[in-house]
């Protein structure tokens, strides 16, 4: 059949594919890993996920326009981290409450330790309601745009909006929530 | 009000804005990247394909990445049916590169283990190298010096889809003679797994039930967790 017939000339594009596959490694798995650990997927899962985010879009390689890399890799990220919380029974208790803030200490202003204002973020934005914590991690974490938001939320740039300023709020609150004694 | 800008632009306390840094800060871990790169066959050896022809352990996942860049290259065959595929396809059930030629129907047994059907993350245009390279045919199939880049995995895959083309074709025997072909060259071959079920079919097409048989159990009892044990079982027990 053709396809085997043709192997040389594949084998040239083979390898600048080769090489696109891992610039988009080097460049955004970080962003990737973020985003998925924010979206709730944990432990083992994160591995998975992250590599599943890779597979698919290198599947996807010849539709990713170059400069749109980041997110398009977030909006794969976003779906199989939504997969991976309705497979995984999510915890139904608020990550919060297991945080168990030591209440002799409050938090300290400049975050000294940075450990564990790292697992007071995480709790946090955890216990954000779904659409208002992807919202908030790919707007105000990852950085894209509110229209690029929009564009892999599927959602309308006002939604964007509102959801962020929701967001922004709860965390506020929980934030002092974390302070009370 | 209507703009949304960044929290910093906006009303973010100093403990908020150290929070979003200390967020933005995260990286993955080097174990991570790894695995990542030897998912995608893009990992410890320069090339998907010395990667995933370097170890003999290749994990299903890698090999199936690493056909997922070859498909994705234009050399629209897969193998595999896995687990990994399915998951994989889940946020993009996408158009899978079906070769529309596809000129001999497979024998009945055949179709489900080999169907033409790359895995969905395969991309929706399968090469348009393959249109326009009709002149290279017969020399690329034989080559034996097609550059490092990606050629064992390639040639690998090569020889299967000859052994699979040759079965379709009602020739079972040059599928063997293709198969033997590839135990010589490739000892340590990545898809071994893949080998061993074409085998099976080839010694099935030609009424061999007994050999094939006796390979499909020995396959099942060295590999019990293989996708591809029970494949080669339903086979040879005739219900598919």
């Amino acid at each position: 059949m053709d396809s085997v017939l043709t192997l040389r000339a594949s084998e040239r594009k083979f390898c600048s594919t080769h090489r696109r596959v891992r610039s988009l490694v080097d460049d955004h798995l970080d962003a990737v890993v973020r985003t998925l650990a924010k979206l709730g997927v944990a432990g083992s899962m994160l591995d998975d996920a992250a590599q599943q985010v890779f597979v698919i879009a290198t599947g996807k390689l010849e539709t990713i326009e170059v400069g749109r890399e980041r997110p398009y890799l977030l909006g794969i990220a976003v779906r199989v981290a939504s997969h991976s919380r309705r497979t995984v029974q999510r915890r139904r208790e608020s990550p919060l409450d297991e945080l168990a803030m030591p209440q002799a200490a409050p938090l300290p202003d400049q975050l000294l330790d940075e450990r564990r204002a790292y697992a007071l973020l995480e709790a946090i934005v955890a216990d954000l309601p779904d659409g208002m914590r992807e919202a908030f991690v790919l707007f105000e974490i990852e950085e894209l745009s509110a229209g690029e938001v929009a564009e892999l939320l599927e959602i309308p740039v006002g939604t964007v909006a509102s959801r962020v300023r929701r967001a922004r709020e709860h965390i506020r609150q929980s934030l002092l929530r974390a302070r009370e004694p | 009000m209507s703009d949304l800008r960044r929290w910093s632009e906006e009303d973010a306390t100093p403990e908020e804005l150290s929070l979003l840094e200390l967020a933005r800060r995260r990286r993955a871990e080097p174990a991570q990247r790894a695995a990542v790169l030897s998912a995608l066959g893009v990992g410890v050896a320069t090339t998907a394909a010395g990667a995933a022809g370097a170890a003999g352990a290749v994990s299903v996942t890698t090999k199936l990445a690493a056909l997922a860049l070859l498909a994705s290259a234009g050399v629209g065959v897969a193998l595999l049916h896995s687990r990994a595929e399915q998951r994989a396809a889940l946020p993009a059930p996408s158009a899978v590169a079906v070769p529309s030629s596809a000129p001999t129907p497979a024998p009945r047994e055949l179709a489900p283990a080999i169907a033409p059907t790359a895995p969905a993350l395969a991309p929706s245009e399968p090469a348009s190298d393959s249109a326009n390279a009709p002149s290279e045919a017969k020399g690329v199939a034989k080559s034996k010096s097609a550059p490092a880049a990606s050629s064992s995995l390639s040639r690998e895959l090569s020889v299967l889809k000859q052994a699979h083309d040759a079965i379709a074709r009602g020739n079972p025997r040059g599928a063997l003679a293709a198969l033997d072909g590839y135990h010589a060259r490739f000892p340590q071959g990545a898809l071994g797994a893949e080998e061993t079920v074409v085998r099976v079919q080839a010694l099935l097409a030609l009424g061999d039930r007994a050999r094939a048989t006796a390979i499909a159990h020995q396959f099942s009892a060295a590999h019990p967790d293989s996708l591809y044990a029970q494949r080669v079982e339903r086979l040879v027990s005739g219900t598919k």
